[in-house]
């Protein structure tokens, strides 16, 4: 159980206004604002990368601390090491935790496996496609036993098509590996189709609009009418953006 | 529409090649050509000129063999000066390298420690290691002297290269490894220093430059009687050009093998860069 209760100020600028909401284990839950409402900060708050002004990201109960607790983070920007290989980028959280070689070496062919980069693993960031960097990025997240894993907006950079191969993708090792994961986008469509829960997030000071329950079945079709009715739904409730 | 979860594959490019060798072969060819033509060139001009104070190729080489075979007027062979001239420089170039990266590192990191002595050190960088030298030969002597010129002249462009790459490492790359509880002993070994490593080489390169340009100026002046740049001005004494020249091809020539390395290092040690620097 992942319990986020934070004020948060950078200067004058209040971002997040009272933000309060919990997740529970093993669930994928969608953070869904329009861009500028703070999304990206509740990630860096929850990831432990920035400290809160107030309140506090707590996992079952003890503040949340990336030495404590097992965190991955899928960023939206390039984030892989361009001076090491595939393989060696999806070591870096096993290696930081100290798990033994042998271990490591079998989960990296586990990943490498998962993502679909089976012969890839001695590439440079520079030699594959931006879609492989980001199924790097994925495989480097789901290698370690994480408590919580953050997207955010993982997608953003990549066309359409590779996106939506990628978001089937993240379910497919979501289903499988069944870690927590807060998945932060402002696409509509992406939050329908990937999430258990949505939390829509109102403009800056960021607080929750509203709060969704997803269940229909997967996987999911856009067509369907559940789908697209709840989609629209969304869409009132942001408007256009 | 569905959405099946396949795996798209993007054939991507193989692994960086290596440059084909029939290439390679040519482009040795092209600068040997290029050489012949710089020494054809200088044959034709001593042609035109004729003038004892400007040898020929062949005189110059008739030197060199002669330096060579039988050492110069003071009995040291060409051997002794440039094995001196390469101690002198690989020592004080090393010293460069070792004080130049962790100085530059530790202040890189922290802001407020170069900012605040930034005014005790910056001035010393402006002063050049030629004008080092008059104190030098008064408070120094020998090889210590030689040293601490050459690390003066290399140590500068270390220093600041590395200075200036560590606040350009990336913040994703330290988020990465702060997500996973990195601590700041692996964050500075592995993401600042493979971060700000071509900028190092870069500044190594620079710093290789003055040390050469350092260790020359002080051979002259010094009191050994070793050294490319001491035997160039006992020449001088002599007013023989051929023996003077020697000593320039031989200093242009080891300054160039020594960037030839350090550029071969920078190939092998930037495989993951796009392009590597010239």
């Amino acid at each position: 159980m992942i319990e986020v209760n934070v004020t948060q100020r950078f200067g004058d600028l209040l971002v997040l206004d009272r933000l309060r909401f919990s997740i529970k284990d093993k669930e994928f839950l969608c953070l869904l604002g329009k861009s500028g409402c703070g999304k990206t900060t509740v990630a860096n708050l929850m990831a432990g990368l920035i400290p809160c002004t107030e309140g506090r990201v707590t996992i079952n109960g003890v503040p949340v601390d990336p030495r404590r607790h097992e965190l991955a983070f899928v960023f939206q920007e390039p984030s892989l090491w361009p001076w090491r290989t595939v393989r060696d980028n999806i070591k870096i959280g096993l290696e930081i935790k100290g798990v033994p070689r042998a271990e490591i070496d079998r989960r990296i062919r586990e990943m490498v496996d998962l993502v679909g980069l089976k012969g890839f693993e001695d590439y440079y960031p520079y030699q594959i496609s931006g879609g492989m960097k980001q199924r790097v990025a994925i495989a480097r997240a789901f290698a370690v036993d994480a408590d919580l894993i953050l997207m955010d907006e993982p997608f953003a950079a990549l066309d359409a098509q590779t996106r939506a191969t990628m978001q089937a993708e993240v379910l497919r090792i979501w289903e499988k590996r069944t870690t927590t994961v807060v998945f932060v986008t402002h696409s509509l469509e992406e939050a329908v189709y990937l999430a258990q829960r949505i939390i829509v997030l109102s403009e800056k000071p960021a607080s929750i609009k509203a709060s969704f329950t997803v269940d229909l079945p997967r996987p999911r079709d856009f067509a369907h009418p559940g789908f697209v009715a709840l989609r629209k739904q969304l869409g009132e409730l942001v408007g256009t953006w | 529409m569905k959405i099946e979860a396949e795996v798209l594959r993007i054939p991507a490019e193989p692994a960086a090649p290596a440059a084909p060798r029939g290439r390679r072969v040519r482009v040795v060819l092209h600068n040997v050509v290029a050489a012949l033509a710089v020494i054809a060139a200088w044959q034709a001009a001593t042609l035109v000129v004729r003038s004892v104070f400007f040898p020929s190729p062949w005189q110059v080489m008739r030197a060199m063999v002669d330096l060579a075979l039988h050492g110069d007027v003071l009995g040291n062979s060409l051997l002794t000066h440039i094995d001196e001239s390469l101690m002198r420089l690989g020592s004080g170039f090393a010293l460069g390298v070792a004080l130049g990266v962790p100085f530059g590192l530790l202040m890189g990191l922290n802001k407020p420690l170069y900012v605040g002595t930034r005014a005790a050190i910056e001035p010393f960088r402006f002063i050049p290691p030629i004008a080092w030298i008059p104190l030098t030969i008064v408070l120094l002597s020998g090889f210590s002297r030689y040293v601490f010129l050459i690390w003066l002249g290399a140590f500068f462009p270390i220093f600041v290269a590395t200075l200036v790459g560590v606040p350009r490492v990336e913040l994703i790359h330290k988020n990465v490894a702060k997500v996973h509880g990195a601590s700041r002993w692996y964050i500075l070994t592995r993401v600042v220093i493979p971060s700000v490593m071509p900028d190092i080489l870069g500044g190594m390169r620079v710093g290789l430059g003055t040390a050469w340009m350092t260790i020359v100026a002080a051979e002259m002046t010094g009191g050994e009687t070793t050294g490319l740049g001491r035997m160039m001005v006992n020449y001088a004494e002599l007013i023989r050009i051929p023996e003077i020249v020697v000593g320039m091809i031989l200093i242009g020539a080891l300054g160039f093998v020594m960037n030839e390395v350090l550029l071969r290092v920078e190939k092998r040690l930037f495989r993951w860069r796009w392009e590597v620097t010239l």
